[in-house]
């Protein structure tokens, strides 16, 4: 039975193909030997090299958002955000059960409310059909020939689009995080998806830093300074004094928009990793 | 006058005697020559006019919101810290709170503006303008670059949703969003209106964005129009249009890759001398035939089948002209207005019967003779010359080939096709071909002019699929409005003279003034304001019209007509003539609009400079450079004068019926008017629009305007066979008018049809406008009414139209009677389609028709009937197959027609008619369990149901499936030398 898993179709090459064979037991399958990027040998190599670092070690996520050479930026965060779509599906079953149309009647992360744009005018969606229309429209767009014609190449009207997507998909970490949080750290233990998502959209600037509402100190990896948390509570605060947007006061936002930055430098523990994108 | 006390006149002197001639009203003729025809203004300007001079500086309150935020100027964020603020503001534009949203949109806009409040980013050495100008390119660009359309179009469409849904309460707020929305697609519609990108997310749009807006302008009519920012919604619409679709260059070039699509030779405009038509061809050939029956035409490009070959039968022939009773020939549909009708009838030809001296009143039947002309075929040289000049200078219009294969589609029955603007499977099929990156195969429909015109013409298309059943409520919200810019005039008329004539010393005056003394009264900053609007409304309405006529017809002539032709029913004609004729356009063409220190960019520059010089005196002054002052001509005016001649002549170009309407408008005197301003372009169109109406002003009128028929002689470009100063108008002409337009409305309802009819809800159904009937509109004098009241043209003359009804009734049913309930026996039936439309008297507009014959038409009875009638005839035979025993074969077997041919003759003991197949009793299939059939039960089902479908096959009434059915067995060999 374990030999379904190798088989070879030529006599030239040696190397097993990398599929799943109808019949073949959990435990057998993904036993495929590691390959560098280059050595795959597939149209989709990109995902096929990400899943396989997924599975090698998905908690180490500094690893799993760096760039790998000779791959364009953008065709990484494609794959990523591919990837991220594809794994969220998992949280919402556990959603489900608590979150109701009459628990969570509309999309709210903490003081924010969302209306919900999958539709053809904007409407107010309770949460979880908020949560189900975004990851639906996401995943579309992203499969989207359209947009998205070629896994090689990104074409350049179609790299909002990513920011959009990012944007949106965020909001269902946040819900998720104020408002059922056990699901959130029970999902997020299983797959540091969260984690892996922020940081990701902070390197390559997929996500304004003022709207990563959900305080940083639950990234595992990152050592939390200063600046970061103490302008995350800040906007915490303000945020959920009252239920609608209000102004932002002018200090705390320019101090954030300038001490981002200047927090992010801070850390210098990954320094040649920042990816200008300018 | 007494001159007791005065000084003598020669102390006058001559200096002051000159300024005195200054000042008084110049009558010269100033030329416009510094007017260039384009799509749109410079950017600045269209910027300006955007914004409302009451308006311009409410916009602080934004520029103080945002720097509440951005404490440190915009200019010096990073490029990154920048987006990154835009896409938190654009998250916020998708809350659900309208405060939020509010909040934002005031921002985006106040970058859109090009944060003109940020003193300290100013170059006040240089222009500011200028520089104010670049930043908003930039900040448009970034927004651009971080989707800001598609999140602020969604945020429209909710704003426009609330409104629709809220009747009452506070609309304020909804409008204020409304028009900030407006504002920020505007600035980035405008600013970057030639980046490829923007295009590429506008088509991305859905539903298009183009679509939507003519959706708002559909509804725009139940709504009451007060606070909607209607002029902002045109605007945009225009320069959405102008994006989509393109202006003047992409419309030669779409042009001319589709006539290379459909085989056609290119179109160089400027190298044609003259040209002739197929039709022109086809009349010419009509009439020497007569004379010389030998006669064969040279030949020309294949393509365009004679019309005359592609006869309708003689049923459909009488349908389409039931109401007319004259006989057709090939039925004139675009025809030239007398060759056409006047062929072949004896004694109408009034040129004709005046003859040359020496020969007869008859002569033209009779070959002319003429010593030492050489004959050809029995044909004289110069008649084949003719001939081949016409083939020469033939011009196939891609309308003439649409028309003519729609004719032929109709005629023949075509299978319902949707295919031959089958653009969105070609832009689709050369997108997969991209997309797969195809190594260069030798695609026909690869070249990118292919792909953009047909990128370009898909986006009409669908445009036109989504906004055909409004189509009417569109145009009558636009000729509204245009109505709303006319009728101020009428009592402000004396002031704009007045003050347009002293208007530029007075401009002068206040500019004079203007740096040290802004005093204009809001009062006169409002009426200005209006005044300017009511102009930007007009130029933007007569855009989009023109726009939507070039588009429609590029895509297919058919739509271009039901286009034009809803357009004349709703009275567009008369309002066009009544804009153009209630002002004096020499002097609206040259006034300058005042107060335009208040425009947008020339307020904040002032208010710039008024901050950034608090303490100093600005020696320099300021700069009022893109004040109109310095352009001779109101572009503006000029724009939608031009617009507006060419619509009219569009609509009226070879229409006599229409050309009569212009007639009877006293459209002449109006336009002799426009003569007077001198402008090539504008000359042009006015000349071509009197030059179509000549032959109907009699000779009276030509006599006496030499002037005006020497200048069309000049500039139009001639036809190769022109009969405008010929001929003379007759009776035959308005008859032959009527049918014209009455085959083109059948043409134009069975294409639509055809293509657009699970769209429309119901075409009969309309009752918004009276009719106009058409032969009453030439009759009808009183017409013609001071009021230009839209819609309603001519008063019903029921007594006509009933004589008309009874016949076409009595015609109708006998029609179905003999075409539908009988044996059909020629395959030349009419189709039946859902509606019938062929059965329709195609008189009038459908979507305006009122009239009895619809009446009747649409009435329960007629429906139930045809309903009744249909189910008989199905149930009739239903009980004819299952109630076998009743039915006996007719007399002998052996004398009557031989109907069951094979020993699949039924026993009728055979069949069991206790089973329950009889479907009087309801789903035969109903109670059957199939899991417990037995095999032999099954068997025996298949059985039956071979047999009767064997069974009813042959049983047929319709005689022409025998020759399916027959066998060879009658069939007899007849000679009998055949072995």
């Amino acid at each position: 039975m374990t030999t379904a898993v190798e088989e070879s179709t030529t006599t030239t090459s040696n190397t097993p193909l990398r599929r799943l064979y109808p019949g073949s037991h959990v435990e057998d399958t993904f036993q495929w030997p590691t390959l560098a990027l280059d050595d795959i040998e597939s149209s989709f190599s990109v995902q096929e090299y990400l899943q396989q670092l997924l599975r090698e070690d998905y908690t180490d996520i500094q690893r799993l958002i760096d760039l790998p050479e000779g791959i364009d930026a953008e065709i990484w965060q494609y794959e990523h955000l591919r990837q991220l779509c594809s794994q969220l599906n998992y949280l919402i079953p556990s959603l489900d059960s608590e979150c109701t149309v009459d628990s969570c009647p509309e999309m709210k992360a903490d003081g924010w409310l969302y209306l919900c744009a999958a539709h053809p005018v904007t409407k107010s969606c309770p949460a979880i059909d908020y949560i189900v229309h975004t990851l639906d429209g996401a995943t579309m767009l992203l499969n989207n020939s359209k947009y998205f014609p070629s896994r090689i190449s990104i074409p350049e009207p179609s790299l909002k689009h990513l920011q959009a997507i990012a944007r949106r998909l965020y909001r269902i970490f946040a819900h998720a995080y104020f408002h059922h949080r056990e699901a959130f750290e029970f999902f997020e233990n299983e797959t540091c998806l969260h984690s892996r998502f922020v940081r990701l959209s902070k390197k390559y600037s997929l996500i304004p830093k003022s709207l990563l509402i959900i305080p940083r100190s639950t990234d595992g990896d990152e050592p939390s300074s200063n600046s970061p948390t103490s302008e995350s509570p800040a906007i915490l605060s303000r945020r959920s004094s009252t239920s609608t947007v209000q102004e932002i006061p002018d200090d705390t936002d320019t101090s954030t928009i300038g001490a981002e930055d200047a927090g992010d430098e801070d850390q210098g523990s990954e320094p040649a990793d920042r990816v200008d994108d300018e | 006058m007494s001159n007791h006390g005065d000084p003598p006149v020669n102390t006058v002197s001559t200096e002051a005697l000159r300024q005195a001639v200054k000042q008084l009203p110049s009558n010269k003729k100033i030329i416009h020559d510094d007017f260039v025809y384009a799509d749109s203004d410079d950017t600045i300007q269209e910027i300006n006019e955007f914004f409302n001079y009451t308006e311009v500086a409410g916009y602080s309150e934004y520029r103080d919101i945002f720097q509440e935020r951005i404490s440190e100027g915009w200019d010096t964020l990073s490029l990154r810290e920048k987006k990154s603020y835009i896409q938190y503001l654009l998250n916020d534009l998708e809350q659900s709170s309208a405060i939020a949203r509010l909040d934002a949109g005031k921002q985006i806009l106040y970058i859109a503006q090009g944060n003109f409040g940020d003193l300290e980013s100013f170059d006040y050495a240089g222009n500011d303008v200028e520089q104010h100008m670049q930043k908003i390119k930039e900040n448009n660009s970034l927004l651009q670059q971080s989707g800001a359309l598609p999140v602020v179009y969604s945020a429209l469409r909710k704003a426009c949703e609330e409104h629709n849904s809220r009747h009452l309460g506070n609309m304020h707020d909804v409008n204020n969003e409304i028009e900030i929305f407006l504002t920020i697609l505007f600035m980035l519609i405008e600013t970057l209106r030639h980046d490829d990108n923007l295009a590429t997310d506008l088509d991305n749009l859905d539903p298009p964005l183009i679509v939507f807006l003519f959706g708002v302008i559909s509804q725009l009519r139940e709504k009451n129009l007060k606070m909607f920012p209607v002029k902002k919604l045109l605007l945009v619409v225009w320069k959405t249009m102008l994006v989509s679709f393109g202006g003047r260059e992409e419309i030669e070039r779409t042009h001319n890759v589709i006539r290379q699509y459909f085989s056609l030779p290119e179109v160089k405009i400027q190298d044609t001398i003259t040209r002739s038509t197929p039709l022109d061809l086809h009349a010419f050939s009509q009439e020497i035939v007569t004379k010389y029956p030998t006669y064969t035409l040279p030949p020309f490009p294949g393509h365009v089948q004679r019309p005359e070959l592609i006869k309708p039968s003689p049923a459909l022939q009488t349908l389409l002209t039931a109401s007319h009773g004259s006989s057709p020939n090939p039925p004139s549909l675009i025809a030239t207005a007398k060759a056409q009708g006047n062929v072949g009838k004896p004694g109408t030809c009034p040129q004709q019967t005046k003859r040359v001296n020496g020969f007869s009143q008859n002569g033209h039947r009779e070959p002319l003779v003429l010593p030492f002309s050489s004959w050809d075929m029995d044909v004289p040289r110069s008649i084949q010359e003719a001939g081949e000049m016409y083939t020469e200078h033939m011009y196939v219009s891609l309308a003439t080939l649409q028309i003519l294969r729609e004719r032929e589609r109709g005629i023949k029955m075509w299978p319902m096709q949707d295919d031959e603007n089958g653009y969105e499977f070609i832009v689709r099929a050369s997108q997969h071909l991209m997309s797969s990156q195809a190594s260069e195969i030798e695609e026909p429909f690869s070249s990118p002019e292919m792909i953009d015109a047909f990128r370009r013409l898909s986006m009409v298309e669908s445009l036109y699929k989504a906004i055909v059943p409004n189509l009417q409520n569109i145009i009558i919200v636009l000729l509204k409005l245009l109505l709303a810019t006319v009728t101020p005039y009428n009592g402000a008329n004396p002031n704009v003279n007045g003050h347009s004539n002293g208007n530029e010393t007075s401009q002068e005056k206040m500019n004079n003034t203007s740096e040290v003394n802004h005093t204009m009264k809001a009062h006169d900053i409002e009426e200005a304001n209006n005044k300017r609007n009511r102009e930007i409304t007009s130029k933007a309405v007569s855009g989009i019209l023109l726009l939507l006529l070039q588009w429609t017809k590029l895509s297919h002539v058919l739509k271009f007509e039901n286009v034009s032709q809803l357009l004349v029913d709703s009275g567009c004609l008369l309002l066009i003539l009544k804009i153009l004729g209630l002002q004096d356009m020499a002097a609206t063409l040259q006034e300058q609009s005042e107060g335009q220190e208040y425009s947008f960019m020339n307020y904040w520059s002032r208010e710039r400079r008024k901050a950034h010089h608090t303490s100093e005196v600005s020696t320099a002054p300021l700069p009022e450079i893109h004040n109109q002052k310095l352009r001779q001509t109101n572009w503006r005016n000029m724009f939608w004068s031009i617009n507006f001649l060419r619509i009219l002549q569009k609509l009226t170009k070879r229409k006599t019926h229409r050309i009569m309407l212009l007639v009877q408008y006293k459209s002449s005197a109006i336009l002799k008017r426009l003569l007077k301003v001198s402008h090539p372009m504008l000359e042009l169109y006015t000349l071509k629009v009197l030059k179509s109406q000549i032959p109907y002003l009699g000779r009276k009128w030509r006599s006496s305007n030499m002037r005006i028929i020497t200048a069309i002689y000049l500039t139009c470009r001639p036809a190769l066979r022109e009969e405008w100063m010929t001929g003379l108008e007759s009776e035959s002409d308005i008859e032959e008018s009527a049918m014209q337009e009455s085959n083109l409305r059948a043409l134009i309802k069975a294409y639509h049809t055809r293509r657009y009819l699970p769209t429309i809800p119901s075409i009969h159904q309309r009752q918004d406008i009276p009719p106009s009937a058409l032969s009453n509109q030439i009759h009808d004098a009183a017409a013609l009414s001071s009021t230009v009241t839209v819609g309603i043209l001519a008063e019903e003359q029921p007594s006509e139209d009933i004589e008309l009804d009874a016949e076409f009734m009595n015609n109708y049913e006998q029609w179905l009677e003999d075409e539908v309930y009988s044996v059909p026996t020629s395959p030349e039936l009419p189709p039946t389609d859902a509606l019938g439309s062929l059965t329709s008297p195609p008189m009038v507009s459908p979507a305006l028709s009122d009239s009895p014959i619809h009446q009747f038409y649409r009435s329960e009875q007629n429906k139930a009937k045809t309903t009744q009638q249909v189910s008989d005839l199905y149930h009739n035979q239903l009980q004819i197959e299952f109630n076998l025993h009743h039915w006996k074969p007719p007399g002998d077997s052996w004398d009557a027609p031989q109907r069951f041919l094979h020993s699949y003759a039924i026993n009728p003991d055979e069949i069991d008619i206790d089973e329950d197949i009889d479907l009087t009793k309801g789903d035969p299939l109903a109670n059957i369990d199939w899991s417990t059939l037995s095999e032999e039960d099954l068997r025996e089902r298949l059985f039956k149901v071979e047999r009767q479908t064997i069974q009813r096959r042959l049983r047929t009434d319709d005689e022409s499936e025998f020759k399916l059915l027959n066998t060879l067995d009658h069939l007899t060999i007849e000679n009998e030398e055949w072995d």
